[in-house]
C-alpha cells in the first residue's frame, strides 16, 4: 500500500463515518487520525452529541473487536484488566481477560471512575500490555482507547491526572450541531435509523489493515524545519505566562504522528506545516495547565494555544 | 517584462472591446430596451420548416398565453414602481387588458396629478447653492491633499531607501525567506531573482522566491493577507479568486514537493511552476482589468438572465413570441452611417423611432440600403419620419381600432382570426392586401388602417426592397401581447420579414446621447475615451495601487526617522548651526562604517574612498574637514559644501556595497 492507497481508504471511512455521525466532521477526522496514528482519544462534549456512536460505527467500518466500559465510582482496576479465578476442578487459578483485551476500547465517563481505576489503563494505553499478578500479558494490536467525559457535571467525577491526560494522543471536543444537521439528525431517525443496530454498516477493512495503514503513516516524511515548527509550539506552551504547566515533549511527537496521518490522508508523502497547525488545538489541549490566575481571568487552555500558534512563525522553507 | 505583457493585454483587449462595439455588424446580445435572453430562446427554437401563417398565429398566441402564465413575465402583476413616460402612455391599454389589475392598479397612482409643491424660499435656494459648492471645493481640496501627500510621502521613502539603504543586508548564504528581502515588494522582482536563483543552480531558493512573488502579486490585490503565522495552505484557501486559488494551489503543491518532501526538482518541473506564477500574476492583472472593463463584457450575467420583466414598455415578450415561432432576434451594434448596400442583405431591420432618432445622414445611407435590396420595419410616429416614407398616418390614437386582413386565418380551421381591436370591439374590416413580403408590389400600398380609414401600417417599396412603416408601437411592447388577438395581428405583421431574421437597431449606437459619455462615443471618440481609460488604468496600476495599500510599519518608523531628520535640520538651520550638523553626520559615518572596516584599519577615508570609488586624496580632505571641524560657528557655505560631499560619499559607499552583495 501507498500513500495514495491511504488515502482513499481515509476517505472512504470517512465518508461512511459521517453518513452515521451526521455533522461532526472534526470529531471524525480526529478518530481516524488518533487510531491511524496509533494513538488513543479523549472526547468531551454534552451527552447526546454522538460521542459513543463513532466509536461504535469506526468499530465496525475497521472490523476491529470493539469493547466498551461504562465506567462508574465503584468499578475497580481489576474489570478492566480482568483478573485470576480460581478453577475449583483444577485447583488452579486461570486468567480471566477484562475487556481492556480488545482493539477498539471504548470508556465510557471515564472521569466518573476514581483515579485507582483509571490509572489501570496507564499501562495498557502506553505499553499496549497489561500486568495482572505479576503476569505481563500483551494486548492485541492494534489497540485504540476511545474515551468519553461529560464537561458539565462535576458532582461524582473524578477529573483525570495529568500523566493520564498525557497518553491521549487527542483531546476532542463534541459541539452541539447547526440547526440543519439536527434536522437532518431527526429525519434520519424518523425515516429508520436506529444507532443500537448500525444496520448497514459493514467493515470495509480489518484489523491488519489498520496496522499496515498506521506503518504507512508513520513512513511519511517529516522535515527538519516542519519539527522545529512543531518543537516550538510545544515549547512556547512551556514558556508562556499563563499556562503552570506546558506541553511534555509526548506532545511533540504526537502532533508529528498525527500530522503524518493528515499528510498521508491527503495523499502526500511528506509534512507540511499547514498539517501541524490545524491539529495543535487538539493534541494540546488537554496537555497544559493554566495558572490560577489566568483560570480566574476566565482565560481557556485554547485561547491560549491560538495566541501562541499565532506566535509562531511558519517555516517558509527547508534547508 | 509582466507590467510589459499586462500593458500590452490591456490595450489589445481595449482594442477588441473596441473593435468589437464599434465595428462590429450584429451581437446576439440585446440592448437595454430589449432586454432578454436570446441564448435561452434559441435553445427553444422550433424545428426547421415552414408553417402555414395562420398555424404560425394560432402558434404564437397560444405560446404568448403560456408565456404570460409563467413567472418571467411579470408586467402585468409586478409593473415598475418608477415608469418611463411611454410607459405611462400605455395605461388606456392596460385597462382593458385582461389580468392586468395590478398594472391597472398603479396606473391610476401614476396619473394621479401631484400635489402642488409649496415653493421653497428663495434664500435657502442660494444657500444651497453655495453648500453645494463649497462641499464641492472642499472635496477636491481633500482629494488633492491626499494625492499630493500620498506622492511626496512616496518620493520620500523612495529618496530615503536610496540615500540609506539597510546595512545589515542578507549574506549570500542565507535563505530566501520574506525577511531577508525587505525591500523587494514587487512580486516582478521577487520573480526574477528566483530566476536567477533558479539559474546560478539553487533551486530550493529560487521555488521559494517563486512562490514569495506568487503571495506578493496576491497580497497586492488584496486577494490573501501575509501574515508569519500563517501556512501555505491557508493563503490557497483564503484566496478569494478561484482561477488565482488553483493556480497558487498548483505553486504551493510544487514548492512543498520539494521543500518539505525532499524530491528534488528537475527543469521542466521548475519551469512549470514559474509558468504557474506567471499565470498567476497574470489572473490576478486580468481580474482587476476585467473588474473595471465589465462595460466590454458582452455576456449577460445570470442574474441579468433570471431577471423577471416588470416594464409593460419592453420588447421582451414580442422578442420571445417571435424566437419562438422560429425567427432569429437581434442587435445591430454599430451606427446606421455605417450601413453600406448590401450588408444584412439576409435579415430585416427593425427600427423604433421612439428610442432612436436617425439623422438625415443616417436616412440617406438607410435609404440607400433598401434600395439595394434591404426590408426594413419603422414604427413610430408620423412627425419623425422622414419625407420619402411621409404616408399620412394615423396618430398614436389608443383609442382607435386598427383592423388587419382577416381572410388569413381562413387557411386553417384552427387559427383565430387574426383581428385586431385595441379597445373596443370593433367590426372586422376586410382590407387588401395580405401582409407578406413577397408579395408586395407597389410602390405605397396600405395593409391595416384604422377605422377612421388612417393608415395604420402600410408597405413603401424602395428600388429592390421595401419598408413596412407602422404607426405606433402599441403591438410591439410586453402589454401589447397581452391581447391575444394583438398576438396574431403582430405575428401577421412580422410576415413583412421573409428571412425570419430580425436585427434590432441599436439605441446606444443611434439613439439619442443619454450621456456626455456616449455623446462622445457617438462623436466617434470612442476608441481615443478606451485609450485614455487604458492610460489611466496602467498609470493606476503602475502608481496608483501602490499609494492605495496599507503602509507596512517599517515604512512608518522610516516616515517617522525622516520627519524627525528634516526637524532636525530645521533646527540647526534656524540655529545656523551648520558645523554642528557637519560634525554629527560625521559621527554618523563614522559608527556606521567602523562595522565595515577590515580588522586593524580604522581609517574611516580609507574606507570611504574604497568603498565609493572616489579618490582617496578628495575623500581624506573631506573627512578631515568634517571629522575634525571646530566647534562654534565657521564658514557656512563652506560647512555645507562639504557636509553635501560627505553625504555624496556615503550615500555612494552605501549603493556599492548593496550591489556588491546583490
Amino acid at each position: 500500500m501507498n500513500v495514495d492507497q491511504f488515502a482513499q481508504v481515509f476517505s472512504t471511512l470517512r465518508t461512511q463515518l459521517s453518513h452515521v455521525v451526521v455533522g461532526q466532521r472534526e470529531l471524525v477526522d480526529g478518530l481516524l487520525t488518533c487510531v491511524f496514528s496509533g494513538g488513543h482519544v479523549l472526547i468531551e462534549g454534552a451527552p447526546g452529541l454522538g460521542k459513543t456512536l463513532v466509536a461504535r460505527s469506526f468499530a465496525l467500518l475497521s472490523g476491529m473487536a470493539y469493547k466498551r466500559i461504562q465506567f462508574t465510582p465503584d468499578l475497580m482496576p481489576s474489570d478492566i484488566t480482568g483478573s485470576s479465578v480460581l478453577e475449583r476442578q483444577s485447583n488452579t487459578f486461570t486468567f480471566v481477560p477484562g475487556p481492556v483485551f480488545c482493539q477498539l476500547l471504548l470508556a465510557d465517563e471515564i472521569n466518573r471512575a476514581p483515579a485507582k481505576t483509571q490509572a489501570s489503563l496507564l499501562e495498557a494505553m502506553q505499553e499496549r500490555q497489561v500486568t495482572v499478578d505479576g503476569m505481563t500479558r500483551n494486548l492485541p494490536a492494534p489497540f485504540t482507547v476511545v474515551a468519553t467525559q461529560n464537561p458539565i457535571e462535576s458532582q461524582g467525577t473524578y477529573p483525570l491526572p495529568e500523566a493520564q491526560l498525557d497518553r491521549f494522543l487527542f483531546k476532542l471536543l463534541v459541539r452541539e450541531p447547526a440547526a440543519e444537521v439536527e434536522r437532518t439528525i431527526v429525519r434520519n431517525h424518523v425515516d429508520g435509523f436506529d444507532p443500537t443496530e448500525l444496520r448497514g454498516v459493514t467493515p470495509i477493512i480489518g484489523p491488519e489493515h489498520v496496522l499496515a495503514l498506521q506503518q504507512i503513516a508513520r513512513a511519511v516524511r517529516v522535515d527538519d524545519a516542519v519539527i522545529a515548527y512543531i518543537v516550538e509550539i510545544v515549547r512556547k506552551s512551556r514558556e508562556d505566562r499563563a499556562i503552570e504547566v506546558g506541553a511534555s515533549p509526548r506532545a511533540s511527537i504526537s502532533l508529528a504522528r498525527a500530522a503524518q496521518v493528515v499528510a498521508a490522508s491527503e495523499g502526500r508523502d511528506f509534512v507540511t506545516p499547514d498539517d501541524v497547525k490545524p491539529l495543535a488545538l487538539a493534541a494540546l489541549r488537554h496537555r497544559i495547565t493554566l495558572h490560577a490566575d489566568a483560570q480566574l481571568q476566565g482565560i481557556a487552555a485554547d485561547e491560549r494555544i491560538t495566541d501562541i500558534i499565532r506566535a509562531t512563525a511558519v517555516p517558509r522553507i527547508g534547508p | 517584462m509582466i507590467r510589459r505583457i499586462a500593458i500590452l493585454w490591456l490595450l489589445g483587449f481595449a482594442l477588441w472591446c473596441s473593435f468589437s462595439h464599434a465595428t462590429g455588424p450584429f451581437d446576439d446580445d440585446d440592448d437595454s430596451l430589449f432586454d432578454d435572453t436570446p441564448a435561452q430562446a434559441k435553445a427553444e427554437k422550433p424545428l426547421p420548416g415552414t408553417p402555414t401563417t395562420s398555424r404560425m398565429t394560432a402558434d404564437a398566441v397560444h405560446e404568448a398565453q403560456t408565456l404570460r402564465s409563467g413567472n418571467t413575465f411579470e408586467f402585468c402583476t409586478n409593473p415598475p414602481r418608477l415608469p418611463s413616460r411611454r410607459t405611462v402612455e400605455l395605461c388606456p391599454l392596460a385597462d382593458r387588458a385582461p389580468g392586468c389589475e395590478a398594472l391597472k392598479a398603479r396606473c391610476a397612482q401614476w396619473l394621479k396629478p401631484p400635489a402642488p409643491p409649496t415653493a421653497p424660499p428663495s434664500w435657502l435656494g442660494s444657500i444651497a447653492r453655495a453648500g453645494v459648492w463649497v462641499l464641492l471645493a472642499l472635496v477636491i481640496v481633500v482629494v488633492i491633499t491626499v494625492i499630493v501627500r500620498a506622492i511626496l510621502a512616496t518620493r520620500r521613502d523612495q529618496q530615503l531607501s536610496d540615500q540609506v539603504p539597510m546595512l545589515e543586508a542578507p549574506g549570500p548564504e542565507m535563505l530566501p525567506t520574506d525577511a531577508a528581502f525587505p525591500g523587494l515588494d514587487d512580486a516582478e522582482a521577487t520573480l526574477r531573482l528566483g530566476d536567477q536563483r533558479v539559474e546560478r543552480g539553487e533551486v530550493l531558493a529560487g521555488l521559494a522566491l517563486y512562490l514569495a512573488a506568487a503571495l506578493r502579486s496576491l497580497e497586492k490585490r488584496g486577494w490573501i493577507e501575509r501574515q508569519a503565522d500563517r501556512t501555505n495552505g491557508e493563503y490557497v484557501r483564503s484566496c478569494q479568486d478561484p482561477a488565482a486559488q488553483r493556480f497558487l494551489r498548483s505553486v504551493v503543491r510544487d514548492v512543498e514537493r520539494v521543500t518539505y518532501g525532499g524530491h528534488s526538482p528537475d527543469r521542466p518541473a521548475i519551469a512549470n511552476t514559474r509558468s504557474y506564477v506567471v499565470e498567476l500574476l497574470k489572473v490576478t492583472i486580468a481580474a482587476l482589468t476585467i473588474m473595471l472593463l465589465t462595460s466590454c463584457s458582452s455576456s449577460p450575467s445570470p442574474s441579468r438572465l433570471e431577471r423577471p420583466v416588470t416594464d409593460p414598455n419592453g420588447f421582451q415578450l414580442p422578442r420571445r413570441i417571435l424566437e419562438k415561432q422560429g425567427w432569429t432576434v437581434d442587435t445591430v451594434r454599430r451606427p446606421l452611417e455605417q450601413l453600406k448596400p448590401g450588408d444584412l442583405a439576409d435579415r430585416t431591420l427593425f427600427l423604433n423611432l421612439n428610442s432612436v432618432r436617425p439623422t438625415e445622414a443616417s436616412w440617406t445611407h438607410i435609404f440607400a440600403w433598401i434600395e439595394d435590396g434591404g426590408r426594413l420595419i419603422v414604427i413610430g410616429d408620423e412627425d419623425h419620419l422622414p419625407k420619402e416614407l411621409g404616408t399620412p398616418m394615423g396618430r398614436m390614437a389608443i383609442k382607435s381600432t386598427v383592423v388587419i386582413d382577416p381572410t388569413l386565418g381562413r387557411h386553417d380551421p384552427r387559427a383565430i382570426p387574426v383581428r385586431v381591436d385595441l379597445v373596443d370591439n370593433s367590426t372586422l374590416v376586410p382590407h387588401t392586401p395580405k401582409v407578406s413580403g413577397p408579395s408586395v408590389t407597389s410602390s405605397t400600398n396600405t395593409i391595416a388602417q384604422y377605422d377612421t380609414s388612417e393608415a395604420y401600417a402600410t408597405v413603401v417599396n424602395m428600388g429592390r426592397g421595401s419598408v413596412l412603416v407602422i404607426a405606433n408601437h402599441e403591438l410591439f411592447v410586453n402589454l401589447g401581447m397581452a391581447f391575444d388577438d394583438h398576438v396574431a395581428a403582430f405575428m401577421t405583421l412580422m410576415q413583412f420579414d421573409p428571412h425570419r431574421h430580425l436585427s434590432l437597431v441599436s439605441e446606444k449606437e443611434n439613439g439619442m446621447p443619454s450621456n456626455p459619455m456616449s455623446a462622445l462615443a457617438k462623436a466617434g471618440f470612442r476608441l481615443a475615451m478606451i485609450q485614455a481609460f487604458i492610460a489611466i488604468v496602467t498609470l493606476f496600476l503602475a502608481v496608483g495601487w501602490r499609494l492605495t495599500r496599507a503602509q507596512s510599519s517599517r515604512q512608518d518608523i522610516r516616515r517617522a526617522f525622516i520627519e524627525h531628520v528634516e526637524a532636525v535640520g530645521g533646527l540647526y538651520a534656524r540655529a545656523r548651526a551648520s558645523r554642528h550638523a557637519l560634525r554629527a553626520f560625521a559621527r554618523f559615518v563614522e559608527d556606521r562604517l567602523r562595522g565595515r572596516t577590515q580588522r586593524g584599519h580604522a581609517d574611516v577615508a580609507e574606507t570611504l574612498a574604497a568603498l565609493s570609488g572616489q579618490p582617496r586624496a578628495f575623500c581624506e580632505d573631506v573627512w578631515a574637514y568634517s571629522r575634525h571641524a571646530g566647534a562654534g560657528r565657521g564658514d557656512t557655505r563652506r560647512d555645507l559644501h562639504y557636509l553635501r560631499a560627505l553625504v555624496g560619499l556615503y550615500r555612494d559607499a552605501v549603493r556599492q556595497t548593496h550591489e556588491k552583495q546583490a
